[in-house]
């Protein structure tokens, strides 16, 4: 009897063990937490192989904390800059555990005062309470989920290096992404779109902004007698007056604030390709059709260089061996063989390296869009992260004709069969 | 049973250790979280638009100058480069099926270690008329799939012209931390160009997303107080500003900064400070030439 009781106190132990283990430690607010690739990149490029000391990764913890509030109550303190930047009704709106502003009381009243959870009911469980792209379904999906917090973006009117305008993160929330596991959010309020295109910009502000303070620490103040980052605003947050030259936070605001398409192509001089060639108009035939053999001859051109990566018979075979660039900025996997160097990153929390394919035009699937305008804006100014260089040595007509090959490329047959083919012996009887 | 126990035992001790390691991999960064008294302190502070003006201590300067050499040899044996993984355009990038070593470490026949760059950090107040405002192109090229120098700077008021004079098309991706990205095609025996705007405080990449395995390196300044070591591993800046402390950075790409621990100075009282980010303090006598005997461990390349 006693035996038996002492087995059921243990396994009354046990049990609770098992439950507070599986609860875990963590309270049960939602915090943002440390993007710990990025920070061993920037340890060893600050030269701290050894890592910082724990007071330098606290005080960016704390900075960041500061700055940016957490994924309850997010805030952005950059010199009043923030203003015209980022609507903060929009943040609040999408920040917070889902519905909890609609729980109680009047929706219309609390939707301005409280959380309403749109980021983390629509978009969490890919792209991460951080917006890092590592949420629990990350690893299962190819492509990965877009990792916000380099403030990179593949599918931009603007040039290469230049952070998206909000029409561009708009489109991809209302179009989705073709070809890949993004839906489309167009059945949303078109407000709660707005609030999600606002909650993005600040996940990604936040994670540039942690790159440049753990960067800062890393090369700056680790080693030094006291290991401690100033908390001085002109440093951390830059200079208000003059946003254009600043440092800091307000310095990435900027970028994004200055944000435009790269180029406002004029009117096409050619009809362009929509559809089978049995639906285009009979007087524009001959047209399309020279305008789509231009584009042909210049896919094989080194002016253009499709054909390098797309490959000779455009389905995007002609060079399978590359990385992105969120992949590249934990080692130039086409080049890396230290099979240890990527343990360690796994165990950082970085996605296993996988290669990107240049896109196959013959599927007619187009990530970035369909719109003629958005595969104009692919050649011209090339998709940021993939490697997909600008062609802006072309001129717009001839991107244009490009752009037509491209629309019509999935209905042209990749291979005729001959039609005189011999009669099987079989058949002939 | 003796064994048997041995067995339980050495299981015990694997189960031990197992906990002892953790489930967590690497020991850096270390997990923290956020100290929210701490953070809204910082709040305030970063949200008061008061800024404490820095008492800035004044240096004289007296317009001298002098000039800094000195070469650079490896210490020990070189580290053997790796092969690169060339898997396109093998015609041109590989001719006959060569071999192609990826020449990170390149060490001339005395010893000398090269395509170490020399920087120094020099406010624009002190600098020489001739060593400011340089104009004019600075060529970059590839040929072979393989960018014609490691490391190259120029000045912020000089031109990039990247050519190719490759048969293949090549793009030139260039991330500064600075200035604005570039990523364009450039047809064969054609070029593109580059207008640097701002001063860039390390040496960048500049890569090819064609050939996956081309990289090399650039920086930007605003002043012409650079040098990179040639075959034999010397190197030259003139016109330094002497009479005041001026710091000096070594950068290699196998190692970025060269650390202090990994060399041996020659004369030792000249950059006593080496830190272990690559750069040092120098003092110079007004219209001397100060010259370094500069050793880098070979260990220090091998990472």
């Amino acid at each position: 009897m006693q035996v038996a009781s002492s087995i059921r106190s243990i396994s009354l132990f046990a049990a609770l063990l098992c439950t507070s283990l599986l609860v875990g430690c963590g309270g049960g607010t939602a915090q943002f937490s440390q993007n710990k690739v990025s920070t061993r990149v920037q340890e060893i490029a600050g030269g701290v192989e050894d890592g910082m000391s724990r007071n330098l990764y606290q005080q960016v913890t704390d900075i960041m904390t500061a700055v940016f509030g957490t994924p309850d109550e997010p805030t952005l303190v950059a010199g009043g800059t923030e203003q015209d930047f980022i609507d903060m009704d929009n943040l609040v709106m999408a920040s917070g555990p889902v519905y909890a502003g609609r729980l109680s009381g009047d929706p219309e009243d609390l939707r301005l005062s409280q959380g309403q959870g749109l980021y983390r009911q629509h978009c969490v469980h890919c792209h991460g309470i951080n917006g890092d792209g590592k949420g629990p379904t990350a690893a299962f999906l190819n492509p990965y989920p877009r990792d916000f917090t380099m403030g990179k973006f593949k599918f931009n009117s603007t040039k290469v290096g230049a952070p998206s305008t909000d029409d561009d993160l708009h489109r991809i929330l209302m179009n989705g992404i073709n070809g890949t596991a993004m839906p489309s959010f167009a059945l949303l309020d078109r407000g709660e779109v707005e609030a999600l295109v606002d909650y993005v910009k600040y996940l990604s502000v936040r994670g540039q902004s942690e790159r440049m303070l753990t960067f800062l620490a890393a090369s700056e103040y680790a080693g030094e007698d006291d290991e401690t980052i100033p908390i001085d605003p002109s440093v951390i947050i830059g200079d208000p007056s003059a946003p254009e030259d600043s440092e800091g936070i307000i310095g990435i605001i900027h970028s994004w604030k200055s944000a435009a398409p790269e180029v406002d192509p004029s009117e096409p001089n050619v009809p362009l390709v929509s559809g089978n060639s049995d639906e285009w108009p009979e007087d524009k035939k001959a047209e399309l059709f020279a305008s789509i053999e231009r584009g042909r001859k210049l896919y094989y051109t080194q002016e253009a260089n499709c054909y390098s990566c797309h490959g000779n018979t455009q389905l995007g075979d002609g060079n399978l061996g590359l990385y992105d660039d969120w992949t590249k900025e934990y080692a130039n996997w086409a080049a890396e063989t230290d099979e240890s160097k990527k343990e360690e990153f796994l165990a950082l929390g970085g996605l296993e390296p996988r290669t990107i394919r240049p896109r196959n035009l013959r599927l007619g699937q187009y990530r970035g869009g369909r719109r003629p305008l958005d595969i104009f804006w692919r050649i011209h100014n090339g998709i940021d992260g993939s490697g997909m260089p600008a062609a802006t040595k072309l001129e717009h007509d001839q991107i244009w004709d490009i752009v037509n090959f491209v629309l019509w490329l999935p209905y042209e047959q990749i291979s005729h069969p001959s039609v005189d083919l011999p009669t099987l012996d079989r058949a002939r009887d | 049973m003796n064994r048997k126990i041995r067995f339980t035992g050495s299981l015990a001790l694997i189960g031990f250790s197992a906990l002892l390691i953790g489930c967590g991999g690497p020991s850096v960064p270390i997990s923290v979280k956020p100290n929210m008294t701490a953070a809204k302190e910082i709040r305030t502070k970063l949200a008061s638009v008061t800024t404490v003006e820095k008492e800035e201590v004044k240096i004289e300067f007296g317009n001298v100058y002098a000039t800094l050499k000195g070469t650079i040899t490896l210490n020990g044996a070189p580290p053997a480069n790796p092969q690169m993984n060339i898997t396109k355009d093998l015609g041109v990038c590989k001719p006959g099926g060569a071999t192609v070593l990826n020449e990170i470490v390149t060490v001339g026949n005395t010893g000398g270690l090269a395509n170490v760059l020399v920087y120094a950090d020099v406010p624009s107040e002190w600098c020489h008329e001739t060593k400011i405002n340089a104009e004019g192109e600075v060529e970059f090229d590839q040929k072979q799939c393989i960018f014609l120098n490691r490391i190259v700077g120029l000045q912020t008021s000089q031109t990039l012209k990247i050519l190719n004079s490759d048969p293949v098309g090549h793009n030139a991706a260039l991330s500064p931390a600075k200035n604005d990205p570039f990523n364009e095609t450039i047809a064969s025996n054609s070029s593109a160009t580059y207008d640097p705007k701002k001063q860039e405080k390390s040496p960048f990449p500049v890569t090819c997303s064609v050939h996956p395995w081309m990289q090399s390196f650039l920086i930007f300044r605003d002043n012409g107080y650079f040098a990179v070591t040639k075959e034999d591993g010397s190197f030259e800046i003139e016109n330094l500003p002497a009479g005041v402390p001026v710091k000096i950075n070594v950068w290699h790409e196998a190692t970025k900064g060269v650390p202090g621990k990994e060399v041996t100075v020659q004369p030792a009282d000249v950059a006593q400070d080496w830190g272990r980010r690559g750069s040092f303090t120098v003092n110079l006598e007004p219209d001397s030439q100060a010259e370094l005997q500069i050793a880098v461990n070979s260990s220090a390349l091998s990472k």
